[in-house]
């Protein structure tokens, strides 16, 4: 079972980034969401039981994004959760710096399906329509 | 591009994604219509320029957006979903956009949405306000701040 964290203050913007995912995810074993409003409550999760995923806002009050990702990767427990970054604030230079922090992937919202398949599949090494040709 | 289209763009591609609902932009501003119950969702902009970017929109279209974003008939709509739903809509309009007009290299701050009742459509000098349909439906964003201004 993949375990999917999902971390924004925006009830919103989590419903509708795990409707992407179920999407994406829909011919798949079954997968466990879990969501998050803020990082430090993610964090505190994440260390009760790890993920296989995380996908993250930026702009969240209590503890933002991008420190959630510094401790994320700052912890040998949580170190290897591939972080996608999903946020509405995606400029080059902010791009750049979350991968230099250690983000796998920066997505800009509005976040849709076909955004987010390349990126899942890559992370969990599915098969694409495209590998059988069609 | 300047300022302007980048909101049209950004604008249409949000509401389309999230409300599945076709956004036009208008020309010219409504006039104010006082008997128009109207919320007003802003966010600030804390740098590299002090700013404002403000979503108004009558209370109608903010509940069909939620409506169509959460799959609901209209009485299950809360008042704390349509807040939820303009604070996105918002949060992603303004990031958005300050990440599209600014340098490559440029940083930039935003604040946290806040959402009330709107009285008029406040502008100002330093501001401007776009008027968009969705629905048949008249909405309105205003930047405020002269980083928007000096744009190209």
């Amino acid at each position: 079972m993949k375990k999917i964290m999902i971390v924004d203050d925006s009830s919103t913007s989590r419903m509708f980034v795990k409707r992407c995912l179920q999407t994406v995810l829909i011919d798949q074993d079954e997968t466990e969401y879990r969501e998050a409003e803020n990082g430090k409550e993610a964090l505190a999760r994440l260390k009760e039981s790890s993920a296989d995923l995380a996908l993250i806002d930026l702009n969240m009050p209590l503890m933002d994004g991008a420190t959630l990702l510094r401790w994320m990767k700052a912890s040998p427990k949580l170190t290897l959760i591939p972080v996608v970054v999903i946020t509405s604030a995606d400029s080059p230079a902010n791009r750049e710096e979350l991968m230099k922090l250690g983000a796998s992937y920066v997505l800009s919202k509005p976040i849709a399906p076909a955004k987010l398949k390349p990126v899942i599949h890559e992370i969990f090494d599915m098969p694409s329509n495209d590998d059988f040709g069609f | 591009m300047n300022v302007e289209q980048i909101l049209v763009d950004v604008i249409s591609e949000t509401v389309e994604t999230m409300a599945f609902m076709e956004v036009l932009k208008k020309d010219t501003i409504t006039p104010y219509d006082e008997h128009l119950e109207r919320l007003r969702v802003e966010i600030l902009v804390n740098a590299p320029f002090p700013g404002e970017i403000r979503l108004v929109l009558p209370k109608s279209l903010a509940v069909l957006f939620s409506q169509n974003m959460y799959s609901l008939d209209e009485q299950d709509v809360t008042i704390e979903t349509v807040e939820d739903v303009l604070g996105e809509i918002v949060n992603i309009i303004a990031g958005r956009l300050m990440a599209d007009i600014l340098p490559e290299d440029q940083t930039f701050q935003l604040g946290l949405p806040l959402i009330g009742p709107d009285a008029f459509l406040e502008t100002e000098a330093s501001s401007h306000a776009i008027e968009f349909y969705a629905e048949e439906t008249p909405f309105w964003v205003v930047l405020f701040g002269e980083g928007f201004q000096s744009s190209p």
